[in-house]
């Protein structure tokens, strides 16, 4: 089979990248693992049909997500994300964002000009880490909506949540991200 | 909340119009808006950065 050995080298090398993206979203090296198998396998039986429409990467890529969704949906059925403990203290630390009277506790000081940090491994450490930090469920949904660029239609059929309760999750996720790299990057004293 | 359902589904118009007062008020609202947009961006960045990491090597 001469065109699949031409084409797995090309595939090959975008196995660090995909490994990574599916870590990130599955938080499962396990699961990450096999999902990128999954796909490099699927990849080399379409390699064929792929016809560089696209750049690899991103056909790879799309592949992926498909994977990832895959596993989730398997992952839904068989063990349900429990998540009412980190419910409640994901909550409070929401809460503890704002006074009472809805003023916030800290002003959200001024990051200046922050696109100079994608540059930086280190910032992107210090994301990662607080990424980890979100409770698991609030984290797969913020992934599917804000790095897999899912509607959130589909992210709530997938996790069987309710639409509101999508866009709460989404919420609590994005304040509390920005809350941890405001104390570790952004430098807030 | 509306600052960030505003990333997952069209504001009807008074809730436009109530976010656009509340962020003419609000100096630290505006800057949350601008910071979340940004938090997209680098986790975008975040997931393809491996890749960045092997070709430079």
């Amino acid at each position: 089979m001469p065109v699949i050995a031409a084409a797995q080298p090309e595939i090959e090398q975008h196995r660090a990248y995909l490994l990574r993206y599916a870590s990130l979203q599955l938080r499962d090296a396990g699961a990450a693992e096999d999902a990128v198998q999954d796909t490099l396998i699927a990849a080399l039986e379409g390699w064929e049909r792929f016809a560089g429409k696209s750049s690899v990467k991103t056909w790879l890529t799309g592949i992926l997500k498909h994977k990832i969704i895959d596993h989730i949906r398997r992952q839904s059925r068989e063990q349900p994300l429990m998540n009412d403990d980190d419910d409640r203290s994901e909550s409070d630390a929401v809460d503890a964002l704002f006074k009472p009277d809805g003023h916030w506790e800290h002003t959200p000081g001024n990051w200046g000009d922050p696109d100079r940090a994608l540059d930086n491994k280190k910032f992107l450490e210090a994301l990662e880490l607080c990424t980890r930090n979100l409770p698991a469920k609030t984290a797969r949904v913020f992934m599917m909506r804000d790095v897999m660029d899912m509607p959130t239609e589909d992210i709530c059929k997938e996790l069987e949540i309710t639409t509101t309760n999508c866009w709460v999750m989404l919420h609590r996720a994005r304040l509390s991200l920005r809350e941890c790299l405001d104390i570790k990057w952004f430098g807030r004293s | 909340m509306l600052a960030s359902q505003q990333h997952e589904r069209k504001l009807t118009p008074w809730e436009r119009f109530t976010l656009r007062i509340h962020l003419f008020v609000c100096d630290g609202c505006r800057r949350v808006v601008r910071q979340m947009a940004f938090i997209r961006r680098a986790v975008k960045r975040l997931a393809e950065s491996a890749g960045r990491d092997e070709a430079s090597r």
